[in-house]
C-alpha cells in the first residue's frame, strides 16, 4: 500500500465551440491524493488500482466570460504494471473518474464517469519513496466535457510505501 | 474494507462537484440596478405592477394557489406596446414551483387582441393554429431546466418545441417568446411568455369557446399508479374515451383518435427521450363531438436519459398509463403500424428533425438572451457563471446529436 502525492498540468491539444463561442487560453493544473496497492501476478507482473481524491483548476476563456473552474473528483487507476529492474517500474491502463458532478449523475444518463488512457513510470528512490510521472489522455468524451477538465494531462509526484515487504526489511 | 477506507470513499465521491467563478469581458450594471426602460435588449420586456406586500405574500405561499390583481405592462424596444390592468397573477407550475424563479400565471379580465403580435410574439404558427385573441397567458421560468442539476440552460423547452413547430407536426402546443420580467420595475429573471394549454388556452387557438373543449390530464398519483383529472368539458366524453383503451376497444379508438395527430404526438416525444412522458405531462382534448387530439408541453426532461432506448420500449418503460396502453392497442393494427413507421421514417430522412436543424435554434435562443442572462445569473447562480451556461447550452445539443443518431441508426436497422 502506498500514500501517494501528483501535481499535474492539463490542457487541450485544440480549441473547441461551446455553441457559437470558441473556447480559449485554456489551461488548467491538479493536484491528486491518495493510497493504490500493487498485487503480484507474476515474479515481473503485478495489478495496480486505488482511490484519489483530485483537485481540478482550469482557466479560459468564451462567449462574454473569463472563467476559472474548480472541480473535485474521485479517481480510480485500474493499471497494469511491469518490473523492469529494482527501481524502475512501467504501467498502464485506465483512469477513472467521475465525469459528471454528484448532482447530475443518474444511473441512466451517459458520461457519468469519463476513463482516461493512462501511462505510468515510477523510480524507487531509496527503499520506501518513488518518483512519479504519468500521461492521461482522453480520445474519447464529447468536448463539451473538456471545459473544466481538459484531455491531456502531465502528471508528476512522489509516493511513499507505507508497508515494506519481508524481502526489503531482510535487505 | 475498514471504516477509515469507507469514509474516505464516501467523502471523496460526495464531494464530487465543480465550480465556476467568472469576470465577464464586458461590463454589466448589477441586476438591482436596471429597469424595464432603461434595459438594452431587443427582447420583450415584462413588468408586473402589483402590490409587493401581496406579491411577496404570495411568492412564499406558493404551494397555495394564491391570485393577486395588478397591471401586465409590455415594452418592446423601450416602448410600452400592451397595457392590460385588473390582471390576475398567481404562481403555477408542479414541481418547478418550489425554485426561486416561479412561472407566473396570467389571466386577463377579459380577451385581449394580439393580432399585431405585440403580446406574444411567434413568428411561425402551425397553420391549423390561431393566437390572434388571448385570454390567459403565463411566464415560465423553464420548468425544470432552471435547475442547475439539471444543467440549466432556459431555452431548453422552448427549443424542443420550435423545433416541432418548424418540422410542421401536426402537434398542439404552446407558442413562447423569451422575455425579460421584472415585478415593479425589479429585475424578475429571464423566462419564455407563452399561451396556456388550458381549455381557456386550447379554445383560442382553435377559434371557439373554452365550453366546447373537453380536457383531461394524466400525472403520476403520489401512492403509484395514474391521476386522470377532467379539467373542463363533458365528463361522459372522456370516461368512453377511457374506457374504450381499458376495454381494447380498437375500433372504437381508431374512429374517435385524431390518428395523424397522435402520431407525431408519440414520435416526437419518443425521439427527443422526453422522460417525464407518458405517465406524467399528458392533456387531451376534443372540441365539441370532435376527434381527440394530444397536447404537447413541458419538454424539459428530454433528453437527459434514456438515449440508446428504442421507442416502443421507451413508452413501456412508466408505469401503466393511458398513452402507452393506447399506442400499443393500435399498434395491433397493421395499418396504424404501417403509417407509423412509414411517418417516422418520413420525418428522418426529411431531415427536419436533424441535429443541425435543432443547433441553429438553440443558437438563436441563446443569443437572444446572451445579453440580458448576466443579470439572470448574478441574480440566481443557476447556472453558477456564463462559462457553465454555455458549456450547458453545447450539452444540450450533444444530447440532442446522441439520440438523433441513435434513432436514424434505428430505423435504418430496422
Amino acid at each position: 500500500m502506498y500514500a501517494d502525492f501528483s501535481v499535474g498540468y492539463a490542457v487541450n491539444a485544440s480549441g473547441f465551440n461551446l455553441g457559437q463561442e470558441r473556447v480559449v487560453n485554456m489551461h488548467g493544473t491538479s493536484l491528486q491524493s491518495g493510497l493504490y496497492a500493487n498485487f503480484a501476478l507474476s515474479s515481473k507482473w503485478f495489478f495496480e488500482t486505488g482511490l484519489y481524491g483530485k483537485y481540478i483548476f482550469t482557466a479560459g476563456q468564451v462567449g462574454f466570460s473569463r472563467y476559472k473552474a474548480h472541480s473535485y473528483k474521485f479517481f480510480v487507476p485500474l493499471n497494469s504494471g511491469y518490473q523492469i529492474n529494482p527501481q524502475w517500474r512501467l504501467m498502464g491502463g485506465v483512469g477513472i473518474k467521475n465525469n459528471r458532478d454528484l448532482q447530475n449523475f443518474h444511473i441512466r444518463s451517459s458520461h457519468n464517469l469519463r476513463y482516461d488512457l493512462m501511462i505510468r513510470s515510477s523510480y524507487l528512490n531509496g527503499s520506501r519513496w518513488h518518483l512519479n510521472a504519468a500521461i492521461m489522455y482522453n480520445p474519447f468524451l464529447p468536448r463539451v466535457y473538456l471545459v473544466s477538465d481538459p484531455h491531456l494531462a502531465l502528471i508528476f509526484g512522489i509516493s511513499y510505501s507505507l508497508f515494506q515487504s519481508s524481502q526489503s526489511r531482510n535487505n | 474494507m475498514s471504516k477509515p477506507q469507507i469514509f474516505l470513499l464516501l467523502l471523496v465521491i460526495l464531494s464530487s462537484c465543480t465550480d465556476f467563478r467568472e469576470k465577464l469581458i464586458y461590463e454589466f450594471p448589477s441586476y438591482q440596478l436596471i429597469h424595464p426602460l432603461t434595459i438594452e435588449t431587443h427582447l420583450p420586456v415584462v413588468n408586473i405592477e402589483v402590490s409587493q406586500v401581496q406579491y411577496d405574500y404570495m411568492y412564499e405561499n406558493f404551494e397555495e394557489d394564491i391570485n393577486i390583481y395588478g397591471t401586465l405592462s409590455i415594452y418592446r424596444n423601450q416602448e410600452l406596446v400592451f397595457e392590460a390592468g385588473n390582471t390576475r397573477f398567481g404562481i403555477k407550475g408542479g414541481a418547478s414551483r418550489f425554485y426561486d424563479l416561479k412561472s407566473i400565471g396570467i389571466r386577463f379580465e377579459e380577451p385581449q387582441i394580439n393580432d399585431g403580435r405585440n403580446i406574444i410574439n411567434n413568428y411561425d404558427l402551425l397553420p391549423f393554429h390561431n393566437i390572434d385573441l388571448l385570454e390567459s397567458i403565463r411566464l415560465r421560468n423553464s420548468g425544470n431546466d432552471f435547475n442547475i442539476a439539471r444543467n440549466a440552460t432556459m431555452i431548453k423547452d422552448i427549443s424542443y418545441t420550435r423545433m416541432a413547430i418548424d418540422a410542421g407536426l401536426n402537434l398542439d402546443l404552446m407558442y413562447a417568446e423569451q422575455a425579460v420580467v421584472f415585478v415593479n420595475n425589479r429585475f424578475l429573471g429571464v423566462m419564455n411568455l407563452r399561451t396556456e394549454s388550458t381549455a381557456r388556452g386550447i379554445s383560442r387557438k382553435y377559434n371557439t369557446t373554452p365550453d366546447q373543449i373537453s380536457l383531461m390530464k394524466v400525472s403520476p398519483a403520489q401512492e403509484g399508479g395514474i391521476d386522470i383529472e377532467v379539467q373542463n368539458g363533458r365528463y361522459h366524453k372522456i370516461k368512453t374515451f377511457l374506457e374504450a383503451i381499458e376495454n381494447q376497444n380498437l375500433n372504437f379508438l381508431l374512429n374517435e383518435i385524431d390518428i395523424p395527430n397522435f402520431i407525431d404526438y408519440i414520435i416526437f416525444n419518443t425521439f427527443i427521450g422526453n422522460s417525464d412522458w407518458p405517465h406524467n405531462n399528458v392533456k387531451v382534448f376534443a372540441i365539441g363531438d370532435g376527434l381527440f387530439r394530444f397536447f404537447m408541453f413541458d419538454l424539459d426532461h428530454s433528453n437527459l436519459l434514456h438515449k440508446t432506448q428504442e421507442p416502443l420500449s421507451f413508452l413501456e418503460r412508466v408505469r401503466k398509463n393511458p398513452v402507452s396502453d393506447l399506442f400499443f392497442i393500435l399498434y395491433e393494427n397493421e395499418e396504424f403500424k404501417t403509417t407509423f413507421y412509414d411517418r417516422y421514417i418520413e420525418l428522418l430522412s426529411s431531415g427536419v428533425l436533424h441535429p443541425e436543424v435543432f443547433t441553429e435554434i438553440t443558437t438563436q435562443h441563446y443569443k437572444n438572451i446572451e445579453n440580458v442572462m448576466p443579470f439572470h445569473i448574478e441574480r440566481y447562480r443557476q447556472p453558477s457563471a456564463m462559462a457553465e451556461w454555455y458549456r450547458n447550452i453545447e450539452l444540450l445539443n450533444v444530447q440532442f446529436q446522441q439520440r438523433a443518431e441513435y434513432m436514424e441508426q434505428l430505423m435504418i436497422e430496422q
